[in-house]
Formats: C-alpha cells, structure tokens, sequence
C-alpha cells in the first residue's frame, strides 16, 4: 500500500485513486472505504464511481466541477475514511461441476500446478474468496486465487467460446464464475448453473464487491437441477452467512 | 404511439441515447450514441430534448415506412438519406407523411448517422438510459433492428406549422469527415508503463483502423508502442476514450460500449469531443494522436458546450 493514495487523471473526465500497485484485501478495503465516504459526501459534478482492485475510478463533469478541487475534497475525505465501518457483506455459496466438458482445463492446471485434479478441486473449494470489484460487462466478479492455484499463467490463446457459468482464473485472479458467453484467456476448472446478471433487476448483479464466495462440488445431475430452477428464477441462493453491521441489524 | 416500421434492416441500427450512468460499480457499460454531438444535434433538429433516444445508423442504412406524419432530422455521417427514393438534405428538419419511405444510399462520409425522431423512441428505460447494449442484450430492442420492428415515440409530435422557416445548421456549424483522424489526448493514467521511444512512438506514428473495431472500440495498426514494465496491469477501470496497448504494441481505442475495466495499461485517453469524431471514422481511416494537457483538454470541453449553445440561439433566431 502506497503511503498516500496517487491521483490519476483519466482523460477529460476521469479520475484515478491508487491505493497500491498490488492485490491485497487491505487496499481494496481502503477502495471501497472511500467509495462509501464518496458516497456519503455527494459531491455535486461527481457522475458516479467504482472501486477496482486497487484504485476508485470516479467520473466528474468537468464543466461544473473543478479537477483540482474533486482532489482536495478527496483528501479530505481521506481523513475521514477510518471512522467508516467496512462495507457489510454476504457469503454465497457457489455450486459448481468440476472438470471433464463442464471444466475442459482441469487436467492441464493440474498438470501445470504438478497437483493432482482431485487436490486442484480440493484447493478450489476449501476456501472462501472476497470479491474484489464487479466489471468488464454483465458485473462479472472477480476473486485472488489462493497462492497454490496463483502461479497459472493466462492462456497463450485465448479460447473463442466459453459457456456463462464456467468458473475461471488465471496469473492469480479468478471470476467468480463467467456472466456472458464469450471468448477467455483464463483456464476453465468447472461451471456453476449460477446466474450473476439480472438487467430488470436492481442491483442488476447478484453478487457484489465485498460479498464473500465459496465453491461447493456438486454432481452433473445436481447442476441440471440447479440450472432448471435458475432458469424459472425459482432458485434461491445460498447464502451461507450474512456480516451484521455496526448497528448489529442483519441485512436484508 | 407507432412511429416508424422496419422494412430493411440494413448494417446495424440501434437506439441510442446519452447513455447509462450510475451503473459501471455492477459492471455495466455506459454505451450510448458513439457520436454525442450528432445525437444531440439530432434531438434539437427534431424538437426534442438533446438527451432523448434517437436512431444510431452504422454504415450501410436500413428501409424505414414512416406510421404517421413525424418530423425527422438526420445529422453524422453521410450515407445518402432518401425520402421516396429522392435525396435528402442533413442537419435539418423535414416533415415526413405517413407512407413515406426513408432509405440511404451509398456511404459518402463519416460512418454513423443518427435518426433524430420528433417525440423520441419510446424503448423501456433500462437502468435509467434507453441505448442498446448488443453484448448483453439490455435497453433498446436489446439488439440491433430488424425487419418488422416497429419503432414508437413517447408523444404524439407537436402541431408544426410548415411555413416556418425549417430549422437548418449553417454550413459552418456542420462537420467534415475525412478519412485522416486526429485523435487529441490526455497522457495517463498509466504512461510511465511505456518506455520514452513507446510514447515517441504513439504520437508520431500513424495508426490505420483495422476491420475488427466496433462500438467497444477500434483495434488499431501501426509502429509497434514499446513497453517498459509489460503489458498487465492490476485489472483497473477502463473509460471510453481510453487507449490500451496490449502485449502486441498495437493500440485498442475503447469507446461508447467500453467494458467497465480491463487489465492493460492506458497509454492516453482520448478526450470526449474527439471521442464524437472517431465515432465517424471508418476501418480504413488513418489516426494521429496528439496529447493536450487537462487545462487544454476541459477548455476544448467548454468550447464544445458553447459550440452547442451557439446552434442553438441560432436556430431559434432562424424559426421566427
């Protein structure tokens, strides 16, 4: 973590708060801990904001705030940011098939990784994960993978096509599970029958920065149960424990 | 009530607004109309507010049967708009009768033209905004039209009298798409990521538009950008206007459909105003990009605005 937070200017409009130059859930706390005080200070000419591994990206309108000033506001914020309690957050449980056409890459990860696919499945699903930041589109959620499954590198080419719902990671960062159909550089170790992206819904996305997952086997036959429900939006996802606020109410 | 019907699809044509904020923290796109200047232009043409939903129409144009008398208004690119078959002009306001046909021709400048419609498409609000994200399927149609789709409008268009002098741009107030792009930046956030010859490099070389460029962003080909720490960054945020060097040296500018973030370092970014003109820049075309410094890049900003504001005054000078 950098002593001070660097401001970054992004183009025109943008406008970068590093925190650090490395995955860690101390600095992604200080992120999210500054959008939450960004969020209770209202600035007027600020669009909107997001935290990202690392760094708060914020929109402004130049034309009715000030560069220089959204900075100084900012380090005042700063300031402020330790009174604020960590974000609140749930911990879902993520069903997922491993291996075989759910998780073409287990084989070559393990192989990779010198493990056996049962130790890879193994490592996988014994520990639970914070969701870092939601993005690219369809508020895919992304994870750090634990140090044993962090040395796989990205593929060398990437695949065309891979299922919504394949659980991927590579170079030590994983999605939770992927939102859309669509090509990867990542390696796909298994597929959740979870949905993540409910455009008519709001939030639009069902799991958030600062939630917590965690991976559970599940069979063939229980994933095309699974996915059927999901399908008539008759699926209720477990939740495995919800964080209480400062206020000791739980959440809804 | 029914406005418009699709008779022909043509290339791709989408409803396109402003485009959606508040949402980039759940991983969504902002989108909206590639060209803002011309969608704004569009709605003003057409006596609309600027930020209504308007018809986005990429190179090759689609057959439109006009449902009811509408006052239509086409502004971007060039494709040869026709109404009944009989050229058109742009960047002006026409009357159509129900039973008119809208139609273009060969593309002559520029790659985006916008179909401002009077009463704006009435499209469910998604998230606050009415464009069309095609990637995910959400706003708008949820993809691009096709034939059979019938496009509304929230209110029946106002009594117009034709006597009044049509609202037109002055020749000066509309602009020239060639086919050399200069696309002005701001360095950052990531340029030390770049050694001194990678960013020499960026803003002497030429980049031509290569055929894989959309509205996520355009690939582009030149003089190879060197590198100084390798091309991953911790996955941070991506803005449109942002311009990232992959691996390979060759630049990806990311504009209206951006995904919210990404993990390659951000040479520059492009600023909004010259943002609008990429939008009418074609796989083919040549860029040049030339850094401004933020004081520079907000003044060009303002300049823009008043820019608009002058139009405007103009156009109600000129309907009286």
């Amino acid at each position: 973590m950098y002593r001070r937070p660097r401001y970054l200017p992004v183009g025109d409009k943008g406008l970068s708060v590093e925190f650090g130059n490395e995955v860690s859930e101390e600095i992604n706390h200080q992120v999210r801990r500054m959008a939450l005080a960004l969020e209770k200070a209202n600035l007027p000419g600020v669009i909107e904001f997001y935290p990202t591994f690392r760094s708060l990206f914020i929109l402004y309108n130049p034309l009715e705030l000030n560069l220089k000033n959204l900075i100084d506001e900012l380090k005042k914020l700063e300031k402020h940011m330790v009174e604020i309690p960590p974000p609140q957050s749930r911990t879902f449980e993520i069903p997922v098939v491993y291996g075989g056409e759910y998780g073409i890459d287990l084989e070559n990860i393990a192989k990779f990784l010198n493990l056996t696919p049962e130790e890879v499945i193994r490592i996988h699903c014994s520990q639970e994960y914070l969701v870092y930041m939601n993005g690219f589109m369809g508020g895919a959620a992304f994870i750090k993978m634990p140090d044993q499954l962090a040395p796989l590198p990205r593929k060398k080419t990437p695949a065309l096509w891979m299922p919504a719902g394949s659980v991927t990671f590579a170079g030590g960062l994983g999605a939770v599970f992927k939102v859309l159909d669509g090509p990867t550089g990542w390696h796909v170790i298994g597929r959740s029958p979870l949905k993540q992206w409910f455009p008519e819904k709001n939030p639009p996305i069902l799991i958030l920065a600062g939630d917590k997952v965690r991976y559970r086997p599940i069979s063939e036959r229980e994933y095309q149960e699974i996915k059927k429900l999901v399908e008539e939006g008759r699926y209720e996802v477990k939740i495995l424990e919800k964080e209480k606020e400062a206020s000791g109410e739980n959440l809804k | 009530m029914e406005a418009l019907e699709v008779l022909h699809k043509g290339a791709l044509t989408t409803t396109q607004d402003l485009g959606r904020y508040g949402y980039q923290r759940y991983g969504v796109p902002i989108c909206g109309a590639m060209d803002k200047f011309a969608l704004r232009m569009a709605n003003i043409l057409a006596g609309n507010e600027e930020g209504e939903a308007a018809l986005e129409v990429t190179i090759m144009g689609p057959k439109l049967r006009v449902l009811q008398g509408l006052r239509v208004a086409f502004t971007g690119a060039d494709l040869s708009p026709q109404i009944n078959g009989l050229p058109c002009s742009m960047w002006c306001c026409l009357p159509v009768e129900k039973g008119d046909v809208i139609s273009f021709g060969a593309p002559r400048s520029g790659c985006r033209t916008y179909i401002g419609i009077s009463g704006g498409i009435d499209v469910p609000l998604i998230m606050g905004s009415r464009s069309t994200h095609i990637r995910t399927g959400h706003g708008g149609f949820g993809r691009a039209l096709i034939q059979g789709d019938v496009i509304h409008v929230k209110e029946e268009g106002k009594n117009w009298d034709k006597a009044i002098t049509p609202k037109k741009l002055l020749e000066e107030q509309i602009p020239i798409y060639a086919k050399d792009w200069v696309a002005r930046v701001v360095l950052g956030p990531q340029q030390e990521y770049f050694t001194p010859r990678g960013l020499k490099t960026f803003l002497e070389g030429e980049y031509w538009i290569t055929p894989e460029s959309d509205r996520m962003g355009y690939r582009l080909k030149g003089p190879k950008i060197e590198h100084r720490y390798g091309a991953d960054i911790i996955t941070d945020a991506t803005t449109p206007g942002s311009v990232q060097v992959p691996g390979d040296g060759m630049p990806i500018v990311l504009l209206a459909d951006a995904q919210t973030t990404g993990g390659y370092p951000k040479i520059g970014v492009v600023i909004s105003p010259d943002q609008d003109k990429l939008a009418q820049a074609k796989p083919g075309d040549r860029i040049r990009f030339e850094k401004v410094s933020i004081s520079r890049a907000h003044q060009l900003l303002v300049d823009m605005e008043n820019k608009i504001k002058a139009i405007k005054n103009s156009l109600t000078l000129s309907s009286y």
